[in-house]
């Protein structure tokens, strides 16, 4: 799920009711983003079992409520009221989401900046590793906050000015095996670049012989890297302007996901390189 | 799993050293002071565990150089080549992050009627730790989290994952909890705070917390060392009974101890030392009580930290191992409690009121946080 802010927010409220039945009370921005995109995601409850992980990703966490906090203390000089400051946070999403969906299990909030959902990937897997019978439900997370020249300030784009802003909320539920219901096969490899590296070998390497048949997605800040493949396709920022935060990676995870079960492609690798961090990781979404 | 504890470094209102901590453990020196809060309609104080800071460092300063001095000083410690540190990760835990970094500069820019002056200017969980591993030449391996009071007892747990994954060889693990107006504030507007300002977990006395500043970073590592202490697992549940604690039946409680134990490869009768997360909250010490009510047969001694330096909220995970580890291998005793809970009042649980020689076998550590996450870790103490 991929919202766009331009003056005012969209009511996640009434979009919660309706697709839950359930009126979240005491619930932040936050927190109704990632119930909007975990439950969109569940909605065969069948699939998910109580046992189920919850491992949520994001690179700046309820930032709105964060702010709200700061500005009450800061302008009003009074104290945040007590849910906003237990809504701060960040596994109250993951309180919402399990008693929602009934689940019990694992949960965490991880982050790593442009790369948080690829965190995510990398714990659930780890999650996997320890119980391959398990499931985990993995998403991730992250606002845009009005008024965006301030939204675009916070991520150090002082000079910047944009009319739009994304914000997501992208999940997949993960099985440790191959189940009637399974799709596709995610494998992740994260890495730094390692110094004059050729970044197609990098993925060659990984992808094996596959390659030439996998349609490459990159996100925002691999723009330019590596060679071009005539379906390739760049899904990452809708538009130029977006600012690159945790969870568009996700997006383009999701969006791979629906590429394969739709029989579009069989095999999808989606690239995230952040040259600021030299931070490489190369996720193939493959049909099984 | 099991890796191993093979260095650590704390600073708490105990001390600004491991070493110093410990002493004043065993001296039974309290440091509490207190935080007025007065930029606010109606001013308060709050009582408050600081760590020494006599040269008055602003906290994000205080923040950063006990964070980098404590990764220097483990990175000495070990001897790590830059072939090791390549595949050494870093795993941040904390409640605030950079919120005190944040709330600086906002609050200097309102002072100055800035009207461009911007809340929570620093966006981004993971801008710290990424500095910190960058500085020290660490791997890609670098993640936070962010689990409230449970952030850093979860970094260790996933340091454990994918140090037994072949993924890295060393972990360094940094719990962080800094003095911040948002903290203090939303733990005052929630009624927490201990009026008394005393912190008596289980304790029939007991009121509320109050909160500590402190830093704690652990190295975890494929490798065996001499001191003996193994992290051998932990586990993770979530409990949906209430945003703010567990469910007072014990019942999720118990669950996430006895996944501990079985992640552990242990059962309760091999548990020779429980470590409470004790808030000395009215409902959670009575969700903790009825938890290991349920798990233990016989109860073997057990001890509460915060007393001593307060809820460190995230980083209390890596604080509390760090300083229980510090205590029993370098300093040779096991904490009490002395007067805090003495008898049977009503929650069933008595804590040590005597120090006791070192134990060896295996510590349960359990710590509990806002939106239901539990984590119950399980320490060998071989030697």
């Amino acid at each position: 799920m991929l919202n766009e802010v331009r003056e005012s927010y969209q009511d996640l409220g009434a979009a919660i009711v309706s697709l839950t039945g359930t009126k979240l009370r005491r619930a932040d921005r936050f927190s109704q983003l990632a119930v909007l995109g975990a439950t969109s995601c569940c909605q065969s409850r069948e699939l998910l079992r109580p046992s189920a992980a919850i491992v949520l990703s994001t690179s700046a966490g309820t930032l709105s409520t964060a702010v709200n906090m700061m500005t009450k203390i800061g302008v009003e000089r009074q104290p945040p009221k007590p849910f906003q400051f237990i809504n701060s946070f960040g596994n109250s999403a993951c309180y919402f989401l399990a008693r929602i969906l009934g689940t019990h299990g694992a949960s965490i909030v991880v982050s790593q900046e442009q790369c948080s959902f690829e965190s995510g990937l990398l714990h659930a897997g780890q999650l996997l590793n320890q119980k391959p019978d398990g499931q985990v439900l993995v998403g991730g997370v992250d606002e845009a906050l009005l008024p965006l020249d301030d939204h675009l300030r916070r991520h150090n784009r002082v000079n910047q000015t944009c009319d739009a802003c994304y914000e997501g909320s992208h999940w997949l539920l993960l099985s440790g095996q191959v189940t009637p219901a399974s799709f596709a096969k995610i494998n992740i490899l994260g890495s730094f670049v390692p110094e004059g590296a050729n970044i197609s070998d990098e993925i060659s390497d990984f992808v094996g012989g596959s390659l030439s048949d996998a349609l490459r997605l990159y996100n925002s800040e691999s723009m330019g890297i590596g060679e071009s493949n005539d379906r390739e396709s760049i899904l990452s920022a809708p538009r130029a302007q977006v600012v690159p935060h945790g969870v568009y990676s996700g997006h383009n995870i999701e969006r791979a996901c629906q590429l394969v079960r739709s029989g579009e492609h069989c095999n999808v690798v989606i690239v995230t390189c952040v040259l600021a961090t030299k931070r490489l990781y190369i996720t193939s979404v493959a049909s099984v | 799993m099991s890796s191993f504890i093979v260095a650590s470094a704390l600073s708490c209102a105990l001390g600004s050293s491991l070493q110093k901590s410990v002493e004043n453990l065993r001296d039974g020196a309290i440091n509490l002071s207190s935080v007025a809060l007065d930029n606010l309609e109606d001013p308060i104080e709050v009582p408050y565990f600081g760590i020494p800071n006599p040269d008055l460092l602003p906290t994000h300063e205080l923040m950063y150089r006990c964070v980098s001095g404590q990764v220097e000083s483990v990175i000495e410690t070990l001897g790590l080549t830059t072939a090791e540190r390549s595949r050494t990760g870093l795993f941040f835990g904390s409640s605030s992050f950079t919120v005190a970094d944040s709330e600086q500069q906002y609050f200097s820019e309102l002072a100055r009627n800035d009207v461009n002056a911007l809340p929570m200017p620093i966006a981004g969980y993971n801008k710290f730790p990424e500095r910190i591993a960058a500085q020290f030449s660490l791997s890609a391996c670098v993640h936070s989290y962010a689990t409230a009071c449970t952030s850093s007892a979860n970094a260790l747990i996933y340091a454990d994952f994918l140090i037994a994954l072949g993924e890295i060889d060393h972990a360094i693990v940094i719990g962080c909890e800094f003095k911040n107006t948002t903290t203090l504030l939303g733990f005052y507007g929630v009624e927490l705070l201990s009026p008394q300002r005393r912190m008596l977990p289980f304790d029939r006395r007991r009121d509320g917390l109050i909160l500590g500043e402190a830093c704690a970073t652990l190295v975890l590592s494929k490798e065996r060392k001499s001191n003996g202490l193994v992290f051998k697992g932990g586990a993770c549940n979530t409990d949906t009974f209430s945003l703010t604690a567990a469910n007072t039946d014990g019942s999720s409680i118990t669950n996430v101890i006895s996944d501990a134990l079985k992640a552990s490869g242990c059962n309760a009768g091999d548990v020779s030392l429980i470590k409470v997360h004790g808030t000395a909250s009215l409902l959670s010490d009575e969700a903790e009580s009825a938890g290991i009510l349920r798990v233990f047969d016989k109860l073997p001694p057990i001890l509460a930290l915060k007393p001593y330096i307060g809820h460190t909220l995230g980083a209390c995970g890596a604080v509390e191992l760090a300083l229980l580890a510090g205590a029993t291998i370098e300093g040779s005793f096991v904490p009490s409690n002395p007067g805090i809970a003495v008898a049977d009042e009503g929650l069933g649980l008595t804590l040590l009121q005597d120090p006791l020689s070192p134990i060896k076998g295996h510590y349960l550590l359990n710590y509990f946080a806002f939106g239901g996450n539990n984590v119950s870790l399980v320490i060998e103490n071989a030697k």
